[in-house]
């Protein structure tokens, strides 16, 4: 069944794919990679602002990825309630290892059963007109349905990379990846710096739930869906590392791609975490860790 | 024909009743394949079963896939001359809304559909009765693919106490066996398997649905039924492609 027709449209959806994957995996990539907080509730948080995209779209007709950028300042007060919470519950008390995950798994359930309660468990999805249509490229079909998120999700990587190599902030989150003492001798908070870097992660997920609905359609248990892919990507991309997010959600979605057209679709993910395995016996700290 | 569907139980069953169908009526198969519940992506399945070029595609899925199938069809332009199938979801409100114009052609099966050869006694009281309370707990606010069999259930499980005029399991399970019970949804008996007497899943199909509005799917004319021949409202429109235009 191969021909190159096939092969030219299958890496093109895996690049596409991919793009979304990077979006939706940016926001696990900073908490879970730089600031090693096994936030697992992530996936949940992505679900909540697919909820609010829809809710938007739904009552006012505001265009979901529209409601996803205006509704990130909401999601950064949560982030940074959650993160004080679990901060002083859990992480001062030097309790997070295992504790902390309990924590997350808590909310995960929090989120999902709330959204239950709130918008029962019918599918909830989000049409918009240009999702709706695709162009063909001398024979690469390209839907517009995962082009924008893609796009959307390349330039959430480049607006994360930047803020965290060109900002004050940004560097001092990266510095609290590395070093908390060497941080507080320089003058900062380490505990307002991670506050506020949980914060962009949380609000990231406002932006990527909205892509979310606009692909897909969802039900608050959709996040569970998500868990191994997004914390697959950051550890195949490296612990932290905002590019190789980016590359290794690519490397996953051309991989599912691929099998899903020539082999077998069933083989889609299993190939996946198989690079991943490959990857990581090769190179322990991911492709772009240090 | 295409036989695709998820990886997961109600599918994988199905997909046996339509590999045992294909055999049985000598088609001949040409892709025979199954994805993982959780994918996110459909084009790359659509794109490869559009390379095999069957006249028939039929498809076993669960709701978030059938929708992310169709809208792939629709993206990767595949016009069989038939598809549908056991696709879950797309009789759900939210979906048939979401989806508009796109259902166009599918054939796809269904329990309960606003046709005249459905207006069993009772029916138009029920869902008078219902609809009003979905739009308020803000479940499915129609309400035509299940909810008629769930007050059937009871209505056969009532007609059963009343008639052996007590609680005593065995008393009712013979009764329930036995006879024919009248219900909002058609007469109903079972065979000596538990299933129907005679099966009556509907084949419907989406014909002439326009943009999103919910109000279009509350009357007849837009899902008729093709299958079983007594309940028939309507006929096919043939192939897909046609009932696109």
């Amino acid at each position: 069944m191969f021909s190159w027709d096939l092969l030219a449209n299958a890496v093109v959806a895996g690049l596409l794919l991919g793009g979304f994957y990077a979006a939706v995996s940016l926001g696990i990539s900073l908490i879970f990679g730089l600031l090693d907080i096994a936030n697992i509730a992530q996936p949940a948080f992505v679900i909540l602002g697919a909820y609010a995209a829809y809710v938007m779209n739904s009552s006012f007709g505001l265009d979901p990825i529209l409601t996803g950028l205006l509704f990130t300042p909401l999601f950064y007060a949560l982030g940074v309630v959650v993160y004080r919470v679990y901060y002083g519950s859990f992480e001062r008390r030097g309790e997070e290892s295992l504790r902390g995950l309990v924590f997350f798994f808590g909310l995960l359930f929090i989120i999902e059963v709330s959204l239950s309660l709130k918008f029962g468990v019918d599918y909830r999805l989000v049409q918009t007109a240009y999702t709706s249509r695709s162009i063909d490229l001398g024979g690469v079909g390209i839907a517009f349905r995962y082009l924008v998120p893609c796009v959307v999700g390349v330039a959430m990587t480049l607006a994360l990379y930047l803020f965290l190599g060109r900002t004050f902030y940004g560097r001092a989150i990266m510095a609290v990846s590395q070093d908390q003492s060497a941080l507080r001798l320089m003058g900062a908070n380490p505990v307002q710096i991670k506050t506020i870097a949980f914060g962009v992660g949380i609000a990231a997920a406002s932006l990527s739930g909205a892509l979310l609905i606009s692909i897909a359609p969802v039900i608050p248990s959709t996040d569970r869906d998500y868990i191994g892919r997004m914390f697959a990507i950051t550890v195949l991309g490296g612990m932290g590392s905002i590019g190789g997010t980016l590359v290794a959600a690519v490397i996953l979605g051309v991989a599912e791609s691929l099998m899903s057209t020539f082999s077998g679709p069933s083989w889609s993910l299993a190939v996946s975490f198989g690079i991943l395995l490959l990857a990581l016996a090769v190179r322990p700290a991911g492709l772009f860790g240090r | 024909m295409a036989l695709v569907g998820a990886d997961a139980e109600y599918p994988q069953t199905a997909l046996v009743g339509a590999r045992e169908l294909v055999k049985r009526l000598g088609f001949k198969t040409v892709y025979d394949r199954t994805y993982p519940p959780s994918t996110v992506d459909y084009t790359p399945i659509v794109r490869a079963i559009k390379a095999t070029n069957p006249d028939v595609v039929f498809v076993a899925s669960y709701p978030p896939d059938s929708v992310g199938m169709l809208r792939a069809s629709h993206e990767v332009g595949l016009q069989p001359k038939m598809m549908g199938g056991g696709m879950v979801g797309l009789q759900f409100t939210t979906v048939m809304a979401s989806m508009g114009q796109m259902l166009n052609g599918i054939v796809n099966y269904d329990y309960w559909v606003p046709e005249p050869t459905m207006m069993f006694p009772g029916i138009k009281e029920f869902f008078k009765e219902y609809q009003p309370r979905a739009a308020k707990e803000g479940v499915d606010t129609l309400g035509y693919y299940l909810p008629p069999y769930a007050y059937a259930a009871m209505q056969v499980l009532a007609q059963a106490v009343e008639t052996t005029k007590g609680l005593d399991q065995q008393k009712i399970a013979d009764y329930i066996r036995a006879n024919e019970f009248g219900t909002i949804v058609g007469k109903i008996r079972f065979g000596k398997n538990g299933e129907w007497a005679k099966g009556r899943t509907l084949m419907v199909q989406y014909q002439k649905v326009q943009g999103t509005d919910v109000e279009q799917f509350r009357g007849p004319g837009k899902k008729p039924v093709l299958y079983p021949e007594e309940l028939k409202s309507g006929n096919i429109v043939y192939p897909y492609s046609a009932a696109l235009k």
